[in-house]
C-alpha cells in the first residue's frame, strides 16, 4: 500500500470522534498519586536554619490517594466532589547541646531519631474539562482544576517512637493539572476494560499544587503549607 | 505371559508395603537445639517433645522416650523405626532413656516436657564431661509405644536435637552516642568465634552503681548497631554487647565502652525552643470539618435531585 494512502487513511481514523465508541455511564473517578511536599514550617522564624531544615531538613514524598463522584457531566466534561488522604513522613536527628572548646554551647545530631508524620485529608471539589480527549484520539489530553479544604492531621515522634506532640491544622489548596488519556495507546484493549470493570478511561496525570494550611493564618498554629508549590503525578481511573 | 506378569504384582505388592518403614514425627519446643545453658542441669531447663506416632490412634499403652547418638534404625520384624534403648559399648553407642513412663491416651499425638539435660547425659560416654565448652553432637530422640501388657513398640515417632556448645565471636563497640534516656550503640561481630551469631543484645550497667543499681538489657537486636533504653540521664554507664548463637550460647562481652544519656530535643521541643507559635492538640479552624461535611451534603442533595 503506498505510504501515503495508509497516512491518509491513519489521519482519518484518528480524526474520527472518540465518542463514537460505546461507553458505561460516568460515576466518578479515583486517582493515586504521589508528589514532593516540604512543610514551610520555617516561615514563621526569622532566623536560619529553623527547626524543620536543622532537624529534617528539606522535602519528602507525600502518597495521596483520593476519589471523586461526578455531580454534573455533560460533552465538555465534569464537576466532580470527592475526598482525598495521603501520607507524609519526614525523618531526622534529635539534637543535643554540645559544649564547645571555647566554652560556648550548640545543638549537634543526636543518634535518637524523630519524625514529623502528616495524614492530610481534603474535601474537594474538580473541574473537569475532557472534551478534546473525548473528542479527537490525537489530542489525548484532559485538564482540570481543583480546589479543596485541606485537615493536615499531624504527630511528631520522638526517639523511642513515643508521640511528642499531636494536632491537626486546617487550610486550602488549589491544583491545576493536565491528564494524558492513556486509552489512545490500545483503544480496543481501554473499550474490553471498560465493558470488564466499567473503566470508562485511564489517565496519567501530572498536576500544580498551592496549598495554604496555617489554621486560616492563626497566630497559634504552624503553617504546613507547601513551600511553593508542590508537584505531583499519578494515575487516574474515570468510572 | 500375562497370567505370570500378574502373580508377580500380586506377590511384590504386599511385599513392597511390608517393607516400608514407618515412624512418626517429634517436634520440639521452643527449638531443636540444646546450649550451654540447657545442658547444664543445675539449670534445669525443659524442652516440650511433641509427637504423633505412626499409627493413626493408639490403644491403651504406655511411651517411653529414649535418646540415642545413633540414628534410628527399623525393626527387623515389625518394620517400625527404633532409637537404641542403652548403649551398645563395641560399635560406640550412647544412649538411654530419658523421664518416667509415660501413660499413652486415645489419640496418636502426645506431648511431654522433659529436661533438656537428661538427653545430654544420656548420650555422653560414661565418664566424660557432657557440657564441654565447643562440643556439638546430634542427638536421635525417638519415642516408643507399647500397648498394655507387651514388651515390644508397635509404633514409634523420631526427630533430632542438636547439641551445640560452640560460642560466637566477642564483639567490637566502636561507637555509643548519647540519647534521651537511652544509648545508642554500634559494634563489629568481632572475629573467631567457632558459632555464628544469631542475635546480639545490649546490656549496660552505671559506672557507679549507687546512682543506678539496675543491669539494663536490650530486647534481641539482628543487625550490629542497637538502642538500649530505660537508662537514666546524667549518669554515666559502662556498656557491653553480647552475641548469641543460634543456641542461645552467649560469646564473651565486648570490652566496656562509657556512655552518658542525655536530654534531645526532637523536632517538636526543638521546634519549641527555637519560640514556636504552634499549640498542639486538634486545630483551631473548624473549616477541615466543614468541608468534609460539605462534601457529604453535596452527595446527599445529588442522589435525592435522582
Amino acid at each position: 500500500m503506498n505510504a501515503k494512502v495508509f497516512l491518509a487513511i491513519a489521519a482519518v481514523a484518528l480524526a474520527l470522534p472518540a465518542s463514537a465508541q460505546v461507553r458505561s455511564g460516568r460515576w466518578g473517578s479515583f486517582e493515586i498519586g504521589a508528589g514532593k511536599y516540604e512543610p514551610d514550617v520555617d516561615a514563621e522564624f526569622a532566623t536560619r536554619p529553623g527547626p524543620y531544615e536543622q532537624i529534617l531538613g528539606g522535602s519528602g514524598w507525600m502518597f495521596r490517594v483520593g476519589a471523586s463522584k461526578a455531580i454534573l457531566t455533560n460533552d465538555l466534561g465534569a464537576i466532580e466532589v470527592g475526598f482525598r488522604t495521603g501520607y507524609f513522613r519526614k525523618n531526622g536527628n534529635g539534637l543535643i547541646q554540645q559544649t564547645n572548646p571555647d566554652g560556648s554551647t550548640s545543638l549537634v545530631p543526636s543518634g535518637d531519631k524523630t519524625a514529623l508524620s502528616i495524614v492530610p485529608t481534603s474535601a474537594t471539589v474538580t473541574l473537569r474539562f475532557d472534551w478534546l480527549a473525548e473528542r479527537y484520539r490525537f489530542v489525548p489530553l484532559s485538564f482540570y482544576g481543583r480546589a479543596a479544604l485541606e485537615r493536615y492531621n499531624w504527630w511528631v515522634t520522638d526517639g523511642q517512637g513515643d508521640w511528642s506532640q499531636k494536632g491537626g491544622t486546617n487550610g486550602w489548596s488549589v491544583t491545576g493539572g493536565a491528564a494524558l488519556l492513556l486509552d489512545a495507546i490500545d483503544p480496543g484493549r481501554a473499550r474490553e476494560l471498560d465493558n470488564d470493570t466499567g473503566v470508562n478511561h485511564t489517565y496519567l496525570f501530572f498536576d500544580v499544587t498551592h496549598a495554604q494550611v496555617d489554621d486560616f493564618g492563626s497566630s497559634k498554629s504552624w503553617d504546613l503549607s507547601t513551600k511553593g508549590v508542590s508537584l505531583q503525578g499519578g494515575l487516574m481511573l474515570v468510572f | 505371559m500375562r497370567r505370570a506378569l500378574l502373580l508377580l504384582l500380586a506377590l511384590a505388592v504386599p511385599a513392597l508395603v511390608h517393607a516400608q518403614t514407618t515412624a512418626g514425627t517429634i517436634t520440639f519446643v521452643p527449638d531443636a537445639n540444646i546450649g550451654l545453658v540447657e545442658c547444664n542441669p543445675a539449670n534445669g531447663e525443659t524442652i516440650d517433645v511433641r509427637w504423633s506416632v505412626s499409627s493413626t490412634s493408639v490403644g491403651p499403652g504406655t511411651y517411653r522416650v529414649y535418646a540415642s547418638t545413633r540414628a534410628p534404625t527399623a525393626d527387623t520384624t515389625t518394620n517400625v523405626k527404633l532409637c537404641d534403648t542403652g548403649n551398645v559399648v563395641a560399635d560406640g553407642v550412647w544412649a538411654g532413656k530419658i523421664g518416667s513412663d509415660i501413660t499413652a491416651t486415645s489419640s496418636a499425638s502426645q506431648s511431654a516436657n522433659l529436661l533438656a539435660s537428661a538427653f545430654v547425659t544420656a548420650t555422653a560416654a560414661p565418664g566424660s564431661d557432657t557440657c564441654t565448652e565447643g562440643l556439638t553432637r546430634t542427638i536421635y530422640v525417638c519415642v516408643h509405644f507399647f500397648p498394655l501388657n507387651q514388651s515390644t513398640p508397635t509404633a514409634s515417632a523420631t526427630g533430632q536435637l542438636q547439641l551445640d556448645l560452640t560460642r560466637p565471636a566477642k564483639p567490637t563497640i566502636t561507637g555509643v552516642s548519647p540519647g534521651e534516656e537511652a544509648l545508642r550503640v554500634d559494634w563489629d561481630e568481632g572475629t573467631g568465634g567457632a558459632a555464628d551469631t544469631t542475635y546480639y543484645r545490649i546490656q549496660a550497667t552505671a559506672t557507679d552503681t549507687a546512682q543506678d543499681a539496675a543491669t539494663h538489657t536490650s530486647g534481641k537486636i539482628t543487625g550490629t548497631s542497637g538502642r538500649i533504653e530505660g537508662l537514666r540521664t546524667g549518669v554515666e554507664y559502662q556498656v557491653t554487647v553480647i552475641a548469641f548463637s543460634s543456641a542461645d550460647n552467649a560469646s564473651e562481652p565486648s570490652d566496656p565502652k562509657p556512655g552518658t544519656p542525655v536530654p534531645v530535643l526532637d523536632f517538636w521541643e526543638g521546634y519549641e525552643a527555637t519560640g514556636g507559635r504552634e499549640q498542639g492538640g486538634c486545630a483551631s479552624g473548624p473549616a477541615g470539618a466543614a468541608g468534609l461535611l460539605g462534601a457529604a451534603l453535596a452527595l446527599a442533595l445529588h442522589r435525592r435531585r435522582k
